[in-house]
């Protein structure tokens, strides 16, 4: 799978390289408007992580040059650009996702594979990990065939961990992930704690092994080989 | 009192103080020209009946022959002998009978001692006078319509005054009004040929347009610097992220990361905050659509379910099944949410939270320290408090404070009962 991340910053490239590599991805860089261009014109990618700031050139041009070449290529907008108008003629635009600075890498890492699973398999979307198996356009899970009755949270919350399998989730990344900028508003991760106990004991329950690990405190890694 | 209205009473108090010691002064004045011209007719009449006496006239029975004719000269003789020249003018004021309108009335008379024949009489010259009262009613009279006209006259010339050469004064004062920092621009004021108006306008527009640039320049900066803020926080972020994989980490290592991942988390909170204040203050558009509060409040109750557990808060929830606002959703969940997380973390362990949502009001309330907060200070941005609780940077109020305004709503803070501190937003 390929991937073009555009990106000046060099410090938050090598990050994003770094992550979304382990995650099998293959990754090609640009990073200013005219590698951009000559880039997305040239080759197709799985999905673009396209920045909005460019130097060169506005992101938003690039993203039309795009669309004109391109139509339907799978593009998420990552900006420090927060303002309001910048998202909707982004979406307007033909982004599929957008993404404000700064992010959680655990949280891009799920939007690419969200827009990918999309992009792939319109009808059947099945995720096969171990025991457990994930419909997830019809938002179904079941371990060894036997159906898992999952909250609307627990199961986005299955899905982060299932798109970073192997990875440790801090817990920051899963309260911004579960509840949007509502999980700024405490300090405390109450509500993760809780979700995660209740999604471990269901799958655990099902039959599963214990495959969500707590990492020191600091989050919560989903790993199906070890168990 | 307005101004105009003022002016006017101090002049018109000002006018019949005149007016009163006026007529006063006029019919002294008056008075005294009459009573002269009166002196002068008389004098002259008594030194031609004078010069008559030594001319024309004979016998004492001449003399009383003039006073039948002519009632106003009397010779009356008398007693002693005669002197040896005529006495001084005496003039004075008497009342007599008048047999033409049978009636006391006024008469001046000069009087003086006369020698006739080698006697002495006493000779009194008459002239009827104007009636006193009714001189002063004459004056009193005309100086009262005068007074009326002038002042009918001010009065109306004042008011097309008023209305005409102070039109630019309120012209400048409605747009003053209506004038607010955050517009766009400083407002326009209409041009006036009065030099003073002018002046005011040209003043105004100096100060408008200095504030207007200041509060442009600050909040740009605010907004540039929560900009700017977000790459490093990208990159502080994700290294973060990309640390926390690395293999044969250590709990000690771990518990090293752990703040840092925290005060990342809140200066992002902090930024975001900044960005979204200064794009309220900026009033950007913001897309409304219809809303449903009541399921809004549901929702992030249900969110918050955990947190109240946690602090063992008993919520009470008193909500109408439905109430559809026309606002921005995003908004509207902030501002719901702001409240929330606030009364619940500011709650008591094992307190209350009563949440409450009728046609126009919503209403959380939490308890809490028995000590009414400082409603001034409340919402006041990033003002340390003594109620804020460490890692919160004090822009929740703030912001839901900005988000009412936005949506036309009204927050305000009350303490009723002692340690219960409501939150309310009219709609």
């Amino acid at each position: 799978m390929k991937l073009l991340l555009v990106e000046d910053e060099p410090d938050l490239l090598a990050s994003l390289v770094s992550y979304l590599r382990a995650q099998h991805y293959v990754c090609e860089v640009a990073t200013t408007y005219a590698q951009g261009q000559e880039k997305m014109l040239l080759h197709s990618y799985e999905c673009i992580v396209l920045d909005l700031t460019l130097p060169g050139g506005d992101g938003l041009d690039l993203l039309r040059e795009l669309q004109r070449h391109h139509p339907g290529a799978a593009v998420i907008i990552t900006s420090a650009r927060a303002g309001v108008d910048d998202r909707i003629t982004g979406l307007e635009l033909g982004a599929d996702d957008y993404l404000p600075k700064p992010f959680y890498l655990p949280e891009l890492s799920a939007r690419i594979a969200a827009l990918v699973r999309r992009r792939h398999y319109q009808g059947t979307n099945l995720l096969q990990v171990g025991l457990l198996s994930v419909d997830v356009s019809a938002r179904r899970a079941s371990v060894a065939g036997q159906p898992l009755t999952l909250t609307r949270t627990e199961f986005d919350l299955l899905l982060l961990l299932l798109a970073n399998q192997g990875r440790v989730i801090t817990k920051g990344a899963i309260a911004e992930h579960l509840s949007g900028d509502a999980a700024e508003q405490f300090d405390s991760f109450e509500h993760v704690y809780a979700h995660v106990k209740n999604l471990k004991r269901k799958l655990t329950e099902a039959g599963a092994a214990n495959y969500i690990k707590m990492v020191y405190g600091l989050g919560y890694r989903f790993d199906a080989s070890e168990a | 009192m307005k101004l105009l209205a003022r002016t006017t009473a101090i002049l018109l108090l000002y006018a019949s103080v005149v007016a009163v010691g006026g007529t006063f002064v006029y019919y002294t004045v008056i008075h005294r020209l009459y009573y002269a011209y009166v002196d002068r007719t008389l004098g002259r009449r008594k030194v031609r009946v004078e010069l008559a006496l030594r001319k024309e006239l004979r016998t004492p029975a001449d003399l009383a022959f003039w006073h039948r004719i002519d009632h106003n000269v009397e010779f009356t003789p008398l007693a002693g002998n005669a002197p040896a020249a005529p006495g001084p003018n005496i003039f004075q004021d008497r009342l007599m009978y008048n047999t033409l309108t049978g009636k006391q009335q006024w008469y001046r008379q000069v009087a003086g001692t006369e020698v006739f024949r080698g006697r002495a009489y006493r000779l009194e010259v008459r002239s009827s006078l104007l009636d006193g009262p009714a001189l002063l009613g004459g004056i009193v009279g005309a100086g009262a319509l005068l007074f009326g006209v002038l002042v009918g006259g001010m009065l109306l010339i004042q008011h097309v005054l008023a209305r005409r050469y102070w039109r630019p004064f309120f012209a400048t004062l409605g747009v003053l009004q209506q004038y607010k920092l955050d517009q766009h621009h400083a407002p326009a004021l209409p041009p006036t040929r009065i030099p003073e108006f002018q002046a005011l306008n040209t003043a105004l527009g100096h100060v408008l347009g200095r504030h207007q640039r200041l509060y442009q320049r600050q909040r740009e900066f605010a907004e540039n610097a929560a900009h700017e803020l977000q790459t490093p926080l990208a990159i502080l972020r994700t290294k973060l992220d990309l640390l926390v994989q690395a293999p044969g980490l250590t709990e000690e290592q771990a518990g090293h990361i752990e703040p840092l991942l925290a005060v990342t988390q809140r200066l992002t909170h902090l930024s975001r905050s900044l960005l979204l204040l200064t794009h309220l203050d900026q009033q950007l558009f913001f897309a409304t659509e219809t809303v449903d509060l009541a399921t809004v409040v549901r929702t992030l109750l249900g969110q918050m379910a955990e947190q109240l557990a946690a602090g063992n808060i008993a919520l009470s929830a008193d909500l109408v099944p439905s109430l559809l606002v026309s606002a921005n959703r995003s908004l509207i969940e902030i501002l719901v949410s702001n409240l929330l997380s606030n009364a619940i973390r500011h709650n008591l362990p094992g307190g209350e939270l009563r949440v409450s949502l009728t046609a126009h009001l919503f209403s959380v309330e939490n308890t809490g320290r028995a000590q009414a907060l400082p409603a001034d200070q409340l919402f006041a941005r990033l003002r340390p408090r003594p109620d804020r609780l460490p890692g919160s940077v004090g822009l929740g109020l703030p912001i839901a404070r900005q988000i009412c305004e936005t949506c036309g709503f009204l927050l305000s803070y009350h303490y009723q009962a002692p340690g219960r501190h409501t939150m309310r937003v009219k709609m």
